[in-house]
């Protein structure tokens, strides 16, 4: 009976480890984070700046899609609630404008996994014209998430979502193959 | 002699399948997210039709009519079944696995989110992000489940049709066929009780479609 035990223990250790693919690095600190910020800033940024960059950006668009949904699941409903959208709306317009700070050189497919495309770095000048773009409907969603005007909420938050999506077609690498 | 089989509402049910399966595909590859959900609700009305019909339509549309446990399914494969209309014990194990997996991807497709948070299924909002983008995941991983159901669905019927010389496409949409010697006679279901059948899966679909 204990040797079944600890077969089943020691399989289920094993299949634990095998779906566990990939650990990734421990996450850096705020502090870290801000420090590399700042050192890609002064263009003084080492390898470890570069991913903790890399990180905090992924973190940064994983909470704006977050917030997407939670604008999306508000909106969705016949009685929406616009303390909710307005809180969301705030959390996206507040990285607008930090979107191209997180791209410094280096930062791309050669230092490791990510789903930024060279075209980044390629392209500057299309990129940036798409981050200021999502910059200002961001900033125009906020804007209109102050209303009360629901229709007129939808609108923008469709516009917003276009923004999204053309720097992604773009710039983001498909998830699988 | 050919006699009824498949009332209407399982042949019509049958075909709306048929085309909104790979609609459903095609919608999703050309990220036509609006049409995919909208489509989506309709399946579910679509299952649900199915669910209700399974229980009060005609003879061999009823679950209880074709599925069979493993003695009767046993003896169908060594040839000792009696003669019946419609579906044989295995092709009632085929039609649950497929309504099941595709009840269980359609489910996952309620509640999936894309990792953008722009589209959503209309349950979406009651799980959290996280939660919605893997529950996109597994609605992706089960449509290749189902996909591989159909395809030995179709295997299955290019079989009758090649090997066993039996043409299973024809009654599925006139509804008639060859009935063996001594199978008893489909019954039809009495036609109020479609109407009724339609408008609970229709409203059902529907508040679940506007987010439940």
């Amino acid at each position: 009976m204990r040797h079944w035990l600890a077969l089943g223990a020691a399989a289920a250790l094993i299949a634990v480890a095998a779906c566990n693919r990939g650990e990734e690095a421990p996450a850096p600190s705020a502090e870290e984070q801000a420090n590399a910020a700042q050192n890609v800033a002064a263009g003084t940024a080492n390898p470890q700046d570069i991913a903790a960059v890399m990180h905090a950006r992924h973190e940064h668009y994983e909470e704006m899609g977050k917030a997407m949904k939670g604008i999306g699941d508000q909106l969705k409903s016949s009685n929406a609630d616009l303390s909710v959208v307005r809180r969301n709306a705030a959390i996206i317009a507040g990285y607008g404008p930090q979107i191209l700070t997180w791209f410094p050189e280096g930062s791309g497919p050669e230092a490791g996994r990510t789903r930024a495309k060279a075209e980044i770095w390629s392209d500057p000048e299309t990129f940036r014209q798409r981050a200021q773009a999502f910059e200002a409907e961001a900033a125009n969603f906020s804007r209109v998430a102050q209303t009360n005007d629901v229709p007129a909420i939808r609108a923008a938050q469709g516009n917003l979502g276009n923004a999204c999506k053309n720097c992604h077609d773009r710039f983001r690498a498909p998830e699988h193959d | 002699m050919r006699l009824r089989i498949w009332d209407a509402p399982i042949r019509l049910f049958h075909w709306a399948l048929v085309a909104l399966v790979p609609l459903q595909w095609w919608t999703a590859e050309e990220d036509m997210m609006e049409l995919h959900i909208l489509f989506g609700t309709i399946v579910v009305g679509l299952l649900l039709f199915r669910l209700i019909w399974g229980l009060i339509g005609s003879s061999t549309a009823r679950f209880a009519s074709f599925v069979k446990g493993p003695r009767a399914t046993f003896a169908y494969l060594r040839g000792r079944a009696p003669p019946a209309v419609g579906h044989n014990p295995l092709g009632a194990l085929s039609v649950l696995a497929m309504l099941a997996v595709l009840a269980g991807h359609v489910a996952l497709g309620l509640f999936a989110s894309d990792e953008d948070g722009l589209h959503s299924g209309p349950l979406s909002h009651l799980i959290d992000h996280e939660l919605s983008e893997e529950a996109a995941e597994l609605h992706e991983k089960s449509f290749d489940v189902l996909l591989v159901l159909i395809g030995l669905h179709v295997a299955a019927i290019v079989y009758y049709a090649l090997v066993r010389r039996k043409d299973l496409v024809g009654p599925m949409i006139t509804g008639r066929g060859e009935v063996p010697e001594g199978a008893a006679a489909m019954r039809g279901a009495p036609l109020w009780r479609l109407p009724i059948a339609l408008a609970l899966a229709g409203a059902a679909a529907w508040w679940i479609g506007s987010g439940a």
